[in-house]
This record gives structure tokens, C-alpha cells and sequence, in this order.
């Protein structure tokens, strides 16, 4: 009686399903970095060139609330640092390539003839945005 | 709101500090990691106590509005999402140092202009009325303060034959005297009050104390 075959793969195939792998942990984490809450518009870009600011920080960074500091009348802790994570790279698409109603609240700046549209519903719900306009350091809040 | 994130020429990266202090969001710098109030701009807590950032002139409105003004204009890459918000709950703060302002935009909107003075710069704030778009332009002009009346999509100017557009304070026949812009937010009334009580509203009957 023959004993069963051990099927072996081909060193092209290991090689190939590798280089999958790793390109698609590359993709995720790039995707991630953008903020999984933006659409992943193929016409996305910023018209500054700028890739953002980093989200990271230490943890151990100080806190003077965690360090006893004289909180100020009706000062009231409620979530950790970033429980509502900010958009640290913003990407935008042309007017025309927006899918926004008319009616749809933003908030307008225009920093030497280079205008930008923030919605002001997406920002009640991320609060918090960094941006860079025309070498401008801005930050956008609601 | 919309700040200028520097201090010194240096960009500040922010976080979301997770706390409330009056009802407002707080934020904390990563390099520091002091605490910040976002309506007032300022450091309260940690080694920046006191710094302050600078605000940018923004203004909120309809996408529609935003976009006849500025056809080249961007959008973020985000997905529409129902904000729940009218401009017409709101008012338009002013604020130069320790004085301010807060101009409710039904008042300003039925005004057409209200002409005012914080903290000793004579202001226009004007809000389109047909629309959403509001404006906050200085009333200084070449050494003398100008009273402004709105007239459609234009600023007239009382007494006088100046004409600026009320987006952006430019001189329609194309002189070189336009209308600065300034910086002003929008707030809800009750958290001007609070964080502003030394503040007052403005009425076309007159000035209110923020807080009586």
C-alpha cells in the first residue's frame, strides 16, 4: 500500500504569499495613519504637501491633572488624553469631487487665496483637527 | 474656532486633554503636555500657564455658500455627517485681550451690520441675509473709524460713498482701501457667558452685560 504524498510548495509561491503579507501590513498601517474615519478617495492630497502631524506622544508625558495641580472652579475630568482621537493628517479633494449636500455647516478659511472647508458634523464628533495652510500652523476645533 | 498653533515660530502639535472646564473642550500640548482651554485659547494648567495662541479668521456657513465664494476652494476627504447645528442658535464672538464681545446672529442678521468697539478697535460684524455667511471686518480706514450699512452683498458706508464687499471687506471700484478682516468664533450664548462674564451682548437697542 503507498503511503499518502506530503504535498510541498513551490519556493515561488512561499516567496510571492510573503511579499503579500508584507505588503499588506504596509498598506493597513498607511491607512490607519490617514485616519480610518476619511474616505480613501483616490483624489485625496494636501495642498500644502504635508504629511501631518505625528499622534504619537508619551504616555508618560506630564499631566497636571494627574500631578496635583489646582484645578480651576468646575474644571472636571472626564476621558484619557486622545479617548477622542483628533485628525492629525487631514487630506482634502477638490470642490468638485466632494459628495457634501449644499446645506452642509463647515467651517471656512481661506489663508492667502488658498480656501478650505472643515464639516462642522464631522468635527463634533472628532473636536479636534491639525492642518497646515499655506506654511500656517492652524488647528480647527468645534 | 481656528488658532495659529505656534509659539515663538514653532509649530505645536495638540491632543485632546479628555477633560471639560466650563463645558468646553480642553486640549494638552505634546511637548509640554500643559493644559489648554479652547475658547479662551490659552494655556490654564501646566508649564505654558498663560501662553496663548493666536486666532485665524474663519467663519461657518453652508458648503453651498462657502463654495459660490471660493470655487477654487477644497473640501476635507470626510463623509457628510448631520451636525445638528443652526447658525441662528449662535453669536459671533469678538475678543481683543481682556475685552469682548458677542454680536447674537439673528440680532445682526435683521441689523444688517452692527457697528461696534472691543477693546478700543471699531468693528463691523455683518451676517448675509439670505445665507449663512457671516464677517468680521475693522471700521478703521486711512486714520478715521467709517459706520457701515449693508446693502445686499455689499457695505455702504454712512455719510460717505465707500463701498467694500461684505465676504472680504475688498473695495468694489477697486481702490487700494479695503476693510481688514479680524479674527471672530462662533459660540453658543450661554458658554460666552461663562467664559466671558466681564463681556457684553450686543442689541441694536444697545449693550448687555453678559452677565446682569
Amino acid at each position: 500500500m503507498e503511503a499518502p504524498r506530503t504535498r510541498v510548495w513551490p519556493v515561488w509561491v512561499i516567496v510571492a504569499l510573503g511579499v503579500a503579507v508584507v505588503a499588506s501590513t504596509i498598506w493597513m498601517a498607511s491607512t490607519s495613519q490617514r485616519g480610518t474615519e476619511l474616505s480613501d478617495s483616490s483624489t485625496a492630497f494636501h495642498p500644502d504637501d504635508w504629511d501631518g502631524a505625528s499622534p504619537d506622544f508619551d504616555r508618560d508625558l506630564y499631566n497636571p491633572v494627574w500631578e496635583g495641580e489646582q484645578l480651576p472652579a468646575g474644571y472636571r475630568p472626564v476621558i484619557a488624553r486622545d479617548g477622542i482621537r483628533p485628525v492629525y493628517r487631514p487630506l482634502f479633494v477638490r470642490a468638485e469631487d466632494s459628495a457634501w449636500p449644499d446645506d452642509e455647516l463647515i467651517i471656512g478659511v481661506e489663508i492667502d487665496g488658498d480656501a478650505r472647508a472643515y464639516p462642522v458634523g464631522f468635527l463634533t464628533r472628532r473636536e479636534i483637527l491639525l492642518d497646515m495652510h499655506r506654511g500656517i500652523p492652524t488647528f480647527v476645533t468645534w | 474656532m481656528v488658532h495659529r498653533r505656534e509659539i515663538d515660530g514653532r509649530a505645536i502639535v495638540l491632543g485632546n486633554q479628555g477633560d471639560l472646564w466650563g463645558n468646553a473642550m480642553t486640549w494638552f500640548d505634546h511637548d509640554t503636555g500643559s493644559v489648554w482651554s479652547q475658547p479662551l485659547g490659552e494655556a490654564i494648567l501646566g508649564p505654558l500657564t498663560g501662553e496663548t495662541f493666536d486666532l485665524i479668521p474663519s467663519t461657518v456657513l453652508t458648503w453651498g455658500g462657502w463654495r459660490d465664494r471660493h470655487p477654487e476652494t477644497v473640501a476635507l476627504d470626510a463623509p457628510s455627517q448631520w451636525s445638528g447645528f443652526s447658525l441662528d442658535q449662535m453669536a459671533i464672538v469678538v475678543e481683543f485681550g481682556p475685552d469682548s464681545m458677542a454680536f447674537p446672529v439673528t440680532d445682526v442678521r435683521e441689523a444688517g451690520v452692527a457697528n461696534a468697539v472691543v477693546g478700543e478697535v471699531p468693528v463691523a460684524v455683518t451676517v448675509d441675509p439670505e445665507g449663512d455667511s457671516w464677517t468680521v471686518l475693522s471700521r478703521r480706514l486711512d486714520g478715521r473709524t467709517v459706520e457701515l450699512e449693508r446693502n445686499g452683498d455689499q457695505l455702504v458706508e454712512v455719510g460717505g460713498d465707500g463701498r467694500w464687499d461684505a465676504d472680504r471687506g475688498l473695495r468694489i471700484d477697486g481702490a487700494d482701501d479695503s476693510l481688514d478682516l479680524l479674527p471672530g468664533f462662533t459660540s453658543f450664548p450661554a458658554d460666552y457667558v461663562t467664559f466671558f462674564p466681564e463681556g457684553f451682548f450686543w442689541q441694536r437697542s444697545g449693550l448687555v452685560p453678559a452677565m446682569p
